[in-house]
């Protein structure tokens, strides 16, 4: 009894004695049991294969970098330490006003929890905290249980080295982030302009991005996936009177993006244990990918499909029916012109789409209100997100 | 664990080996003792919450007219003076934890897949049940009743370069209302732990932890107490469950009011001392609505306050928060 008077040395041993024992049968009866999806998703950790002097080689000669960097998460055994493997960039730090390497695109990896598989865009914290940074993503959440989610996702305040803890955001909260994000970016640089001569810093960059246009357009996703985040974040913009000009953007963002090398069509090919069979249960004709987003039998997923180019004009079977994937070319009464990936199931759903993306990029005001309308009736909903 | 204990985490690290480095070490370990013994002395001298609500009052006043009888000391909870109940050790596990051995078995094992490293299980052969009063036959308790028993759980984590065996024993006196096995109406449970630390040695024996800091030894070492009174609604259902934990050592110092709005939906309130920290609101047992934590002064310094949105049981970075 660890209570009363508090144990005796004899009483001790003879209580890790029977710790000992109970634990060694548990690990024994666990090691007979037959693994679960989750213990070995996306498990073991690998072996980082990128070191510091990769990092300062990209930052002086703008050499391209790709591999794996793990991040030390000390409450877990380094076996199972959360992961990135991809391609990383130069990103502008606003408040050191220097380049740093962050991630681009590829897989943050939590053995056992989930992988999250996309597009990474880092924002670093005031000079104080210089290790610190916001992470937001773009892209699919893959979880053990085979499911894939769409979305954007928030890991702020996050010690460079360190795991990273994402949480679901809105775009409504994206677009606050940005607004704090700038104005605290624009104070600090006021605040050392005044201590200093300016150096030549554009406010206006930092303020004009349009960081949810610019990271949801510019994310590596299926075209499909990037309208519906897309329209939703302008959904829940318009309110502050930018929905127009963000969806522009936004617009402008997804041209070009996310082509035959995407990380959904087999263009990269990663060493994190099963992630490649993950992704090919999701690339469209696989089989695996309901329409509704939901991936299944992914744990079980080991091969790799075959890389495919993105499928333009060009009927493909879904779990739930066959869904059809375009690229809608067509120019706004002011000569500007654009070229937007869509997919839908049904023929009038995917005119309304095209409707709906056509009247936003060409900021046809008077039409929001029918676009809206039409997406209701033809798709059953108000973005054009097909029910 | 989320980013910000992560981080935390962190900077504890980098703190010691700043201290170990600069010869400061008993420095800060002085201070962090000092700080914390401030802070169990201010929430203590603060006293519990009170309340409009008769029935929450009611519970206040008993808590702490029992408080100042039983407090942390395990003896007062009766154990050697009641009679063995005639149960199996899955009967009196079923009582004492109020779930079963094989549902017990089921929540640790989902925390194990979550939390790589963990290990939970209990002891069943260090399992015992006596009889304060009322009748407990092979089946328990039955009628009004009072019973005292013990468990003990054998918690191991593993983490980076290290691996721990905490080993836990509680006695817990439950009283109150059993018909056909099943514990009902208003309840009262007191228990009492304490912990021994073990750490796994490189030939995979267990060594007792124990640290040259004799104030984490005594941390380690120092019971906690945990009353909890449910308090039923004219069906049966909880309408509140209150909660009051106490180890002065660390601190603690909680109280804790859960108010059952209707099938679905809770509403909790935790204070330390009389100091509202934390409001949430769960639907069907899951984190539901804005969780938020009130400002408050950490040895000194100002932590301001925060609101986490949860919708089932998830978090989610929003500007608005449905609570239903």
């Amino acid at each position: 009894m660890a209570l009363a008077a508090g144990p005796t040395d004899a009483d001790k041993a003879g209580m890790a004695a029977d710790a000992l024992r109970l634990l060694n049968k548990a690990d024994a009866l666990k090691a007979q049991a037959p693994s679960s999806a989750a213990e070995g998703f996306l498990a073991p950790t690998p072996a980082a294969t990128i070191a510091d002097a990769d990092y300062e080689r990209m930052l002086r000669s703008g050499i391209p970098l790709k591999g794996i960097q793990v991040r030390d998460d000390v409450m877990t055994p380094s076996e199972r330490d959360p992961y990135f493997e991809g391609t990383f960039k130069r990103t502008h730090h606003a408040y050191r006003n220097q380049e740093l390497v962050t991630f681009d695109k590829g897989v943050y990896a939590i053995p056992g929890q989930a992988a999250y598989v996309g597009s990474f865009n880092y924002f670093g914290a005031p000079a104080t905290l210089s290790a610190m940074g916001s992470f937001v993503f773009v892209g699919k959440k893959l979880t053990p249980d085979g499911k894939a989610e769409t979305g954007i996702y928030i890991s702020e305040e996050v010690y460079a080295g360190f795991a990273m803890h994402f949480v679901k955001a809105t775009p409504e909260y994206l677009a606050d982030f940005e607004r704090r994000h700038s104005r605290a970016v624009q104070a600090y640089r006021q605040q050392q302009a005044e201590e200093a001569a300016s150096d030549g810093f554009d406010f206006g960059q930092v303020l004009a991005l349009g960081l949810g246009a610019a990271v949801i357009g510019s994310a590596d996703l299926p075209g499909v996936d990037k309208i519906q985040l897309g329209q939703a974040f302008v959904s829940d913009v318009l309110g502050n009177g930018d929905g127009t000009a963000t969806m522009n953007r936004f617009m402008s963002a997804m041209q070009g993006a996310s082509g035959g090398d995407s990380l959904f069509s087999g263009g990269m090919d990663f060493q994190a244990p099963g992630l490649n069979g993950l992704l090919a249960n999701l690339m469209p004709g696989s089989g695996g990918g309901p329409a509704d987003g939901t991936a299944s039998g992914a744990g079980a997923a080991v091969s790799r499909a075959p890389a495919a180019p993105a499928p333009v004009a060009a009927a493909s079977s879904s779990g739930g029916g066959a869904a059809r994937s375009e690229t809608y070319s067509f120019s706004c009464p002011d000569g500007a012109s654009y070229s937007i990936p869509v997919s839908y199931r049904n023929a009038s759903c995917g005119a309304a789409m095209k409707n709906f993306a056509r009247t936003y990029s060409c900021n046809l005001i008077g039409d929001f209100a029918s676009a809206g309308q039409r997406c209701q009736q033809a798709c059953g909903n108000a973005q054009c997100a097909e029910q | 664990m989320n980013a910000r204990c992560r981080a935390l985490l962190a900077c504890s690290a980098l703190l010691s080996a700043a201290l170990v480095l600069t010869g400061c070490e008993s420095v800060g370990q002085g201070m962090a003792e000092s700080n914390m013994r401030a802070r169990a002395e201010r929430y203590a001298a603060q006293g519990n919450p009170q309340f409009s609500d008769p029935q929450l009052q009611a519970v206040v006043k008993d808590f702490e007219a029992r408080y100042a009888v039983i407090g942390s000391d395990v003896e007062k909870l009766g154990l050697e003076q009641g009679i063995p109940c005639p149960v199996s050790k899955e009967v009196a596990f079923k009582i004492l934890k109020a779930m079963s051995v094989e549902d017990y078995g089921k929540m640790q094992a989902d925390v194990a897949e979550k939390v790589p490293g963990y290990t939970n299980i209990s002891d069943l052969d260090s399992i015992r049940l006596s009889s304060l009063s009322g009748v407990c036959g092979a089946n328990g308790p039955e009628g009004p009743s009072v019973v005292v028993g013990t468990t003990r759980d054998i918690m191991r984590v593993r983490g980076d370069g290290y691996s721990m065996v905490t080993v836990t024993d509680t006695v817990t006196r439950v009283e109150g209302i059993w018909v056909d096995g099943e514990r009902q109406g208003q309840q009262t449970l007191i228990s009492i732990s304490g912990s021994t630390q073990f750490k796994e040695t490189a030939d995979g024996q267990l060594g007792e932890n124990i640290d040259e800091w004799d104030f984490l030894n005594e941390i380690r070492n120092s019971p906690t107490a945990s009353y909890t009174y449910i308090l039923p609604k004219a069906d049966g259902a909880p309408k509140y469950i209150v909660g009051f934990g106490r180890n002065h050592t660390t601190a603690l110092h909680t109280t804790s009011v859960t108010e059952y709005l209707d099938a679905q939906h809770a509403y909790t309130r935790i204070w330390q001392g009389t100091e509202l920290l934390q409001e949430n609101r769960t639907k069907d047992g899951r984190l539901h609505g804005w969780m938020i934590m009130h400002p408050t002064e950490y040895d000194g310094i100002s932590v301001p306050g925060r609101r986490d949105c949860y919708q089932n049981g998830e978090q989610i970075k929003t500007l608005e928060c449905p609570p239903a």
